[in-house]
């Protein structure tokens, strides 16, 4: 806390917060391309039907899904971080929950638009939505994918509220540092906060009251989109196991994206290193080697009880998922999950940027693959063998994942740039105010 | 023979549609109900001949107009210049080519017959169609929605089995409803809420 | 033209992906409806109108039912009232409705292209005719009236010839009747009344004669009933769809038939009346069953097996023909067969003479001797109609050749082939559909033909009966003033000799409305001539080496004519399981010693030619032998869709709705490119078996298709050796009990297997037992009922008058999948071709599955098929899961798919453990004029959209609706799914449940050997299969 103070942490916020250089533009203008491809391979998609995707008769569901789950677990670290987090009081979130929770609203928003793009009719969506219509016909509150539409955007509204609740003081000192038109948005967007005491006080009282909205739909939404799974007939999707193994891994994933991001944060706004301890990363770190355990023990139990139950087909499928044609994501995933971080183990390690860096990568890639496993190679496996499929990747789906990287680091980029990226107002709860002393 | 009437059953086929924007049309023939219908008080079903043996009511052959009007010639010049059209057609033995406004989609299975059986009038989707002048999609007197349809068979219906207090033809050719026993054989009159009643 | 067409049955524009969205809405666009001029009395729209009259797609004629709207002819069915094919249509006669819609029908006479008027066009040809001094005309099979206008036109035009082109090699047939009985017809073979039916290479259930009549005749012999089953033998080299429903298969080396067939009929002889005869013992002694073992490499044990079975007092039939035997000594093989016929004492008990069949056409042999001719300039002119020589001839017949040597060739062909590509001129007949016309396949049956629909408009054609009238006039005869009158003036005939009374105009109605007259024959036997068991008579057997079999089977013929039929080419070969493509069978042993593995390249080498073709291991061919199907490399018209195959999965492979054309596409390789114009000594016919020079692989891997899943999965199954050491992968139902079987034995309570447990296939390593309770839940309509009962409102009453059920008799299914063909035609089940095939986007409604499964007990592979259609499950996995409520279960039991409200979320499908639904991954095209088959009672699914069997509702809402007009419920058999309609097996029924005297519910209820696929899942599907029965647990 040594060279930390008020004036430092308001400057690195701010310093964050300049009009972008040229470096930005350029990443921006890869970013936008990446999108750009999304949004024409999506178009062509409407146009012509499924068929650019590499989905097929016995394979439903696709990259598409994969994409769906794997942005939706991205989306949990954020809120755990800042709300289970903050009530259970551990110290190193301060420095990195907005970051993340940044990322867990744009993470939401990204897979709240796969159940779009991968339904076959997407111009007829708005039958998914229950509304009084002249048809008088009603959805069906029996299909998990409605569940689905409910819980998303119930975490979605929710993370964004918090998010915001979150920002208020911050964006007052933004306000306060800045003048003209600016002055005016961040003085909205503050909502007038002045930060005495009174409005501290409630202030205090709201946020936690968020934080304990927020906590339980952090393990609710996840275990609602495993049951898009768990409720089916299929071998290797109906399993009890799916929702704490689903919720494991979105934590799992989500700390591995928090590094991702912050780490290079940290790298660009030199002022973040001493805001954004290596310790705080260690921690991050820690949470993944232990989820990182749970997502093990879950795959590992998987195989057991497809051996203990004795089901035939349940078998054929453990049996096909290391030994079929799709093998090679199988062990992909096993190498990105299971043994990539275990060198975490060593503190050394554990605070080398690079390393962690580097295990974060895999772990991203490791969760994308255990989505990938369990839609695809489920479906390519089941019942009748005579309706086995196999599944290779297509263009369009190719481009659309593509696109949907694009979309989430376009938000994020403009995020760092127009709202403070740490929390300027935690952060000085730490410190000394700064006090002139008695004898000056 | 054959020829013409598989022609003509392929133009059907062929042109089921010409793209136009709704309503942007006029009808071939200033055709008025008001002078058949209402004034010379023709029964719906002496040109619609399919309505109580099929799922469509049928448009009047070109024959069947030539019946009446290669006598009747009209009273007044406009209609003598319409009538001339339709013996044109005649001629050149060239189909009349309505266009479409009571019009259910192609992925459902309507049927007239049915619903003509059981007692229905046909004004009572149709309207009045003796007050008609001209065909177009503002003088539909229902819209012939999904909604419109199965609002009524779940309302108007009581799925009791047949005692309805359903519509009564008022019209020429009422049948009692009593007979529904005799259309279905449970006596069951009301209309069915089984989608695939109608979605084929 | 057609797109529009498709787009607007489902309205929705696809202009665009915002276009689409809007559409999608439902803003419709302004119809045009068209009034009819003066509407035919019968005629009424949105009412099916069905038509009697006779197929002409092969030379059997057998009776068919032409089912139309509007006008249009939608679907071929067969007719109840004929005596052949009693309400069944094979394959290939259903997809005649693809040959009346085919997009390669010739518009209208031209001169290589250039469009003329029928006058002129005609008139060009009499006048040629006149001058020439010999005209040839060549056509296809005709034993009806056209066959004397033919005569008397050519007779017009001074003497001319007229050849019926067939491939069907039936002129050995009657040269081995001739020989053996001292009568060149085909006789009637009772296959139906007899006890053991032995098969010598004749592939009765494929090709060979006519496969209808067989199957219905097969089913009566073979199926279970009364405690007894027939026993069927299929020697032959190549298994087919023939000997996959054998009780056993012999394979024997191409000409070895004859050898094994003298060799039962020396071990009979003993216990043959015709025991007395020395010059014919003497004969058989020359075939001791020790010497034919050891010559043809069959163990002695199995011909004396074949002796004993074969011993049933004359209730025995043995039958020889088909393409296999055609090795050279196919006349000899008859004449053996009918001499064990003799000595069995089977003649005028299952050999009935006097039917007199007329099937098939003239020999090879004179046709080379015609194509001679030509080259001597013998023929000014040559007509060909609806035959297509040039393709199915091998190419040194030398035809192609002759025929530009003929000043004038003129092709009648409905369709544009190889043969009418060489023509001057192409005066093209309508289709059979659009014509009149009649047929005598045998004695006693008058089949009449008779327009359904009038000429396919935008299509200048004349029927031929009509043109051969025209023709006879402008030759000079005395011509009536058109077919019709000349025909209905040879009824008059008939009546006569038919001895019916009454006025011709009623016996003309009834005719036209049973589809013609049909009575019985007075059946004879025959004696045994010596010249039967003349040396000159005694086979050499089979040559050794390795041999080519250019085989046919229920989806292609030898003469290529529906070569070109999107149908017959996307739904998978009953045995290989392979579409759109040819392939070449060999057998594992041989693969080994050739080294090639399955779906290997490789090319083979005779000495004629050669080709590139895919491997297909299977057990089911001889050692030594290759097979090729018939019909292929052909090209058909098809829809040019974007290709991403081997293609980057990067870079974009963009289609354009305008890029999509009607493009010729090759499908396959044509077999004869190998044959030589070999044909039999004696009868002429053509050789189908030649030797193979050389076959190596290429190194590639072939690109061949099957919707087949296992073919290209491996578990651990395929690596346990058990499957592996045969090389050709893994068909087994990996002890899932998709088609269970059973034994007669069983059957009949005794046999070490208790009443209804079949023996288990052999299973995978990780076989377990099905749980005992699987009725842990209660059905789902139940459940609904229960819980909505505290609702006010009324409770949804589930099965109240109907529950649809079907029941699936794997005993009588012989797999040859007229079933799925009829759900193509039924249901506008969109073609999707070759490459969609590959990647999984089949569109096929029903599946007839091929499996092969190690016997338990001996170890052996043997053939299952089990037609898998939608269970329209009580407890489905589709209806919870689909948030739209799309799919829903219906209070008759359907599981309702409402393809409208469908949003395409894929849920149901992968929730469906039969795997039985459909997604639309495109707009698929219907290439004109092929929209016009579509079903108007049936939506046209666009991209986006599930679909699935509903047990063809449309069929249930038209019989329900017939009912209804009459006051009445719906009784049973009223209402026949399209798949059942034309099942020439009767393996399915369907019906109402809930009827106590229904068919169905008397097989669910009464039967011994039901169960239910995946029963352990407890999704309480509607289809109840029956058990295969096997004879002691054996099966080929």
């Amino acid at each position: 806390m040594s060279n930390v103070t008020y004036a430092s942490i308001n400057d690195d916020i701010l310093h964050s917060m300049k009009p972008p250089g040229k470096s930005w533009f350029a990443s921006m203008a890869i970013i936008l391309v990446m999108l750009g491809m999304g949004i024409f391979a999506f178009g062509y998609q409407i146009r012509h039907g499924m068929e650019g995707s590499g989905i097929n008769n016995p394979i439903g569901w696709g990259v598409y899904i994969t994409n769906f789950v794997f942005w939706v677990g991205i989306g949990h670290a954020g809120t755990l971080i800042s709300a289970v987090l903050y009530l259970v009081r551990a110290p190193f979130r301060t420095s990195i929950y907005r970051a993340s929770e940044a990322m867990t609203v744009f993470a939401v928003m990204t897979a709240a638009l796969f159940p779009l793009i991968h339904i076959g009719r997407v111009w007829n969506f708005y039958w998914l939505i229950p509304y009084p219509n002249q048809r008088l016909l009603w959805v069906n509150f029996k299909s998990p994918l409605l569940w689905d539409v409910f819980a998303v955007n119930t975490y979605m509204s929710v993370s964004i509220l918090f998010f915001l609740v979150g920002l208020v003081p911050d964006f007052a000192v933004v306000r306060d540092e800045s003048k003209g038109l600016k002055k005016l948005f961040y003085g909205i967007a503050s909502l007038g906060f002045k930060g005495t005491n009174h409005e501290w006080k409630h202030y205090m009282r709201a946020y936690l009251l968020f934080a304990a909205i927020a906590t339980p739909l952090v393990f609710s939404v996840h275990s609602i989109v495993s049951w898009d799974f768990a409720m089916s007939s299929i071998p290797g999707w109906h399993t009890t196991i799916f929702p704490p193994y689903f919720v494991a891994g979105a934590i799992f994933s989500g700390c591995a994206m928090v590094l991702t991001l912050l780490l290079p944060l940290r790298a660009i706004f030199p002022g973040f290193k001493d805001i954004i301890k290596i310790k705080d990363m260690e921690a991050m770190a820690k949470m993944i080697l232990f989820t990182g355990f749970i997502v093990t023990y879950a795959y590992s139990i998987e195989f057991f009880i497809a051996w203990y139950s004795g089901a035939r087909y349940e078998r054929a499928l453990f049996w096909f998922r290391p030994f079929g044609e799709l093998k090679f994501f199988f062990f992909l995933m096993i190498f990105c999950n299971c043994i990539s971080p275990l060198p975490l183990w060593s503190k050394k390690l554990r605070t080398n940027v690079p390393a962690l860096f580097i295990v974060s990568i895999f772990i991203n890639i490791g969760m994308w693959m255990e989505r990938f496993n369990i839609v695809v190679t489920s479906l390519a496996h089941d019942f009748d063998p005579y309706a086995w499929g196999t599944y290779t990747f297509e263009w369009v789906e190719m481009w659309i994942t593509i696109g949907s990287f694009g979309w989430f680091f376009m938000w994020f980029f403009i995020f760092v740039k127009i709202m403070p990226s740490l929390a300027a107002a935690e952060l000085k709860e730490a410190l000394n105010p700064p006090m002139r002393s008695a004898h000056e | 023979m054959r020829r013409v009437l598989t022609i003509l059953a392929a133009t059907m086929l062929v042109f089921p549609s010409l793209i136009l924007a709704e309503g942007e049309f006029t009808q071939p023939i200033k055709f008025s109900h008001v002078t058949h219908a209402g004034a010379n008080e023709i029964p719906c079903e002496f040109c619609h001949i399919y309505a109580s043996r099929s799922i469509v009511s049928g448009i009047p052959p070109v024959r069947t107009c030539f019946g009446c009007h290669q006598v009747v010639r009209g009273t007044d010049e406009a209609q003598q210049k319409e009538i001339e059209k339709v013996l044109g057609y005649w001629e050149r033995k060239e189909p009349i080519p309505w266009k479409k406004v009571h019009d259910v989609p192609d992925f459902v299975s309507f049927s007239h017959k049915r619903h003509i059986q059981i007692g229905f009038d046909c004004n009572q989707c149709h309207g009045d169609m003796a007050k008609v002048a001209e065909v177009s999609f503002d003088t539909m007197k229902q819209p012939l929605s999904m909604g419109w349809c199965v609002e009524c068979h779940m309302t108007k219906h009581p799925t009791a089995n047949g005692k309805i207090a359903g519509p009564v033809r008022k019209t020429r050719g009422a049948q009692p409803i009593s007979n529904a026993a005799k259309v279905q054989p449970d006596g069951d009159i009301s209309g069915s809420k089984d989608c695939f009643i109608c979605h084929k | 033209m057609t797109k529009v067409n498709r787009r607007d049955f489902f309205k929705v524009a696809a202009v665009s992906g915002a276009a689409a969205a809007v559409a999608g809405c439902g803003s419709d666009p302004v119809e045009e409806i068209i009034p009819m001029l003066v509407p035919p009395t019968e005629y009424k729209p949105g009412v099916t109108i069905s038509f009697a009259s006779t197929c002409n797609e092969c030379s059997a004629n057998c009776g068919m039912v032409i089912r139309t709207r509007e006008a249009r002819a939608i679907k071929a069915e067969g007719n109840p009232h004929h005596p052949m094919s009693q309400g069944s249509l094979c394959n290939q006669g259903q997809a005649s409705m693809q040959a009346m819609y085919s997009p390669s029908r010739s518009k209208g006479p031209n001169k290589k292209g250039a469009a003329i008027k029928w006058d002129e066009g005609l008139s060009e040809l009499a006048a040629k005719m006149k001058e020439a001094n010999r005209v040839l005309y060549i056509g296809r099979p005709q034993s009806g009236s056209l066959k004397k206008l033919l005569a008397e036109t050519l007779a017009a035009s001074g003497g001319g010839d007229a050849l019926q082109f067939d491939m069907m090699p039936v002129s050995t047939l009657k040269k081995g009747n001739e020989i053996a009985f001292g009568t060149a017809e085909i006789p009637e073979y009772a296959i139906g009344e007899a006890k053991t039916l032995v098969t010598f290479g004749a592939d009765i259930l494929d090709s060979w004669l006519n496969n209808q009549l067989n199957m219905r005749e097969f089913t009566r012999m073979h199926a279970y009933k009364h405690g007894e089953k027939g026993k069927f033998i299929h020697v032959s080299p190549h298994m087919s769809l023939t000997g996959a429903n054998a009780d056993q298969w012999v394979g024997v080396k191409p000409g070895d038939e004859a050898l094994i067939a003298l060799a039962v009929a020396g071990e009979l002889l003993p216990s043959s009346a015709m025991s007395g005869n020395g010059a014919l013992k003497s004969y058989l002694d020359g075939f001791t069953t020790d010497s034919v073992a050891s010559k043809t490499g069959v163990s002695a044990q199995v011909i004396k097996g074949l002796a004993k079975d074969f011993n049933q007092g004359g209730m025995s039939l043995a039958m020889a023909g088909g393409n296999t035997a055609m090795s050279g000594e196919g006349t000899k093989l008859q004449v053996a067969v009918n001499l064990l016929n003799a000595v069995a004492g089977n003649l005028g008990k299952t050999v009935k003479f006097g039917a007199d069949y007329k099937i098939g056409g003239d020999s090879a042999q004179s046709f080379a001797d015609a194509a001679q001719k030509m080259k001597s300039g013998a023929y000014q002119v040559v007509l060909i109609e609806g035959a297509n020589p040039v393709y199915a001839l091998p190419k040194d017949s030398g035809f192609a050749e002759a025929l530009a040597q003929v000043p004038l060739v003129v092709s009648l062909s409905t369709e544009e082939d190889e043969t009418s590509a060489l023509a001057h001129m192409h005066l093209p007949t309508s289709h059979s559909v659009e014509a009149w016309g009649d047929s005598m396949p045998r004695k006693g049956v008058y089949g009449l033909q008779q327009p359904a629909m009038a000429k396919l408009p935008g299509y200048d054609t004349m029927s031929l009966g009509d043109l051969m009238v025209a023709l006879a006039g402008k030759l000079g005869a005395a011509a009536p003033a058109d077919y019709k009158t000349y025909l209905m003036a040879q009824w008059k005939g008939y009546q006569k000799d038919l001895g019916l009374g009454g006025a011709f105009e009623d016996f003309w109605k009834k005719s036209l409305q049973q589809g013609g007259q049909f009575t019985g024959y007075s059946s004879k036997g025959a004696n045994l001539q010596s010249g039967a068991y003349a040396s000159a008579m005694a086979p050499k057997g089979g040559q050794t080496g390795l041999a080519i079999v250019a085989a046919n089977s229920p989806n292609h013929r030898a003469e290529g004519t529906n070569g070109n039929r999107t149908w017959l080419l996307e739904i998978p070969h009953p045995i290989t399981q392979l579409v759109w493509d040819s392939w070449v069978e060999i057998s594992p042993d041989t693969a080994v010693r050739l080294g090639v593995n399955h779906f290997d390249e490789v090319e083979i080498t005779t000495a004629k030619g050669s080709l590139k073709a895919g491997v297909w291991v299977n057990y089911g061919i001889a050692d030594n032998v290759l097979s090729m199907p018939t019909g292929l490399g052909r090209e058909v018209p098809f829809p040019t869709y974007v290709s991403t195959r081997n293609k980057s999965i990067f870079l974009p492979h963009v289609e354009m709705s305008s890029d999509i054309k009607i493009k010729p596409l090759k499908v396959g390789t044509n077999v004869m490119d190998l044959m030589g114009f070999d044909t039999d000594a004696l009868s002429g016919d053509l050789q189908f078996v030649t030797a193979v020079s050389a076959l190596k692989a290429t190194g590639e891997t072939a690109y061949m298709v099957t919707p087949e899943g296992q073919a290209h999965h491996h578990d651990a199954a395929a690596l346990s050796k058990e499957y592996t050491k045969a090389y050709m992968g893994d068909r087994s139902q990996k002890g899932r009990g998709f088609a269970q079987s059973t034994s007669v034995e069983a059957m009949n309570g005794h046999g070490g297997h208790e009443g209804d447990g079949g023996h288990h296939l052999r299973h995978r390593h990780y076989t377990t037992d099905l749980p005992s309770n699987t009725d842990m839940y209660p059905e789902r309509a139940a459940d609904v009922a229960y819980h909505v009962d505290w609702s006010g409102r009324d409770k949804p009453v589930y099965y109240e008058t109907n529950k649809w059920e079907m029941a699936v008799d794997l005993d009588r299914c012989t797999g040859c999948a007229a079933c799925v063909v009829a759900c193509y035609a039924e249901n506008n089940v969109a073609v999707v071709g070759k490459e969609r095939m590959s990647t999984g986007r089949e569109m096929s409604w029903l599946r007839v599955a091929r499996w092969q499964d190690h016997n338990e007990e001996t170890g052996d592979l043997e053939t299952y098929f089990s037609p898998n259609m939608c269970g329209q499950c009580a407890n489905a996995g589709c209806e919870t899961v689909c948030p739209v409520y799309a799919t829903y279960h219906n209070d008759e039991g359907i599981n309702a798919m409402v393809y409208n409200r469908c949003v395409g979320t894929r849920y149901c499908a992968n929730n469906c453990i039969y795997k039985q639904r459909r997604f639309n991954w495109r707009t698929y095209e219907f290439p004109a004029p092929l929209h016009m088959q579509l079903n108007p009672a049936m939506t046209v699914r666009e991209k986006g959209v599930m679909e699935k069997c509903n047990f063809c509702y449309s069929r249930i809402r038209e019989g329900k609706d017939l009912a209804k007009d009459m006051g009445r419920e719906v009784f049973d058999g009223e209402i026949k799914t399209a798949c059942q309609q034309t099942c020439p097996a009767d393996a399915i029924s369907f019906g109402n449940i809930k009827d106590p005297k229904a068919k169905v519910t008397q097989i669910v209820n009464t039967t011994k050997r039901g169960y239910h696929q995946l029963e352990e899942v407890n999704f309480k599907p509607a289809v109840t299969y029956l058990k295969k029965i096997n004879h002691d647990n054996k099966k080929a």
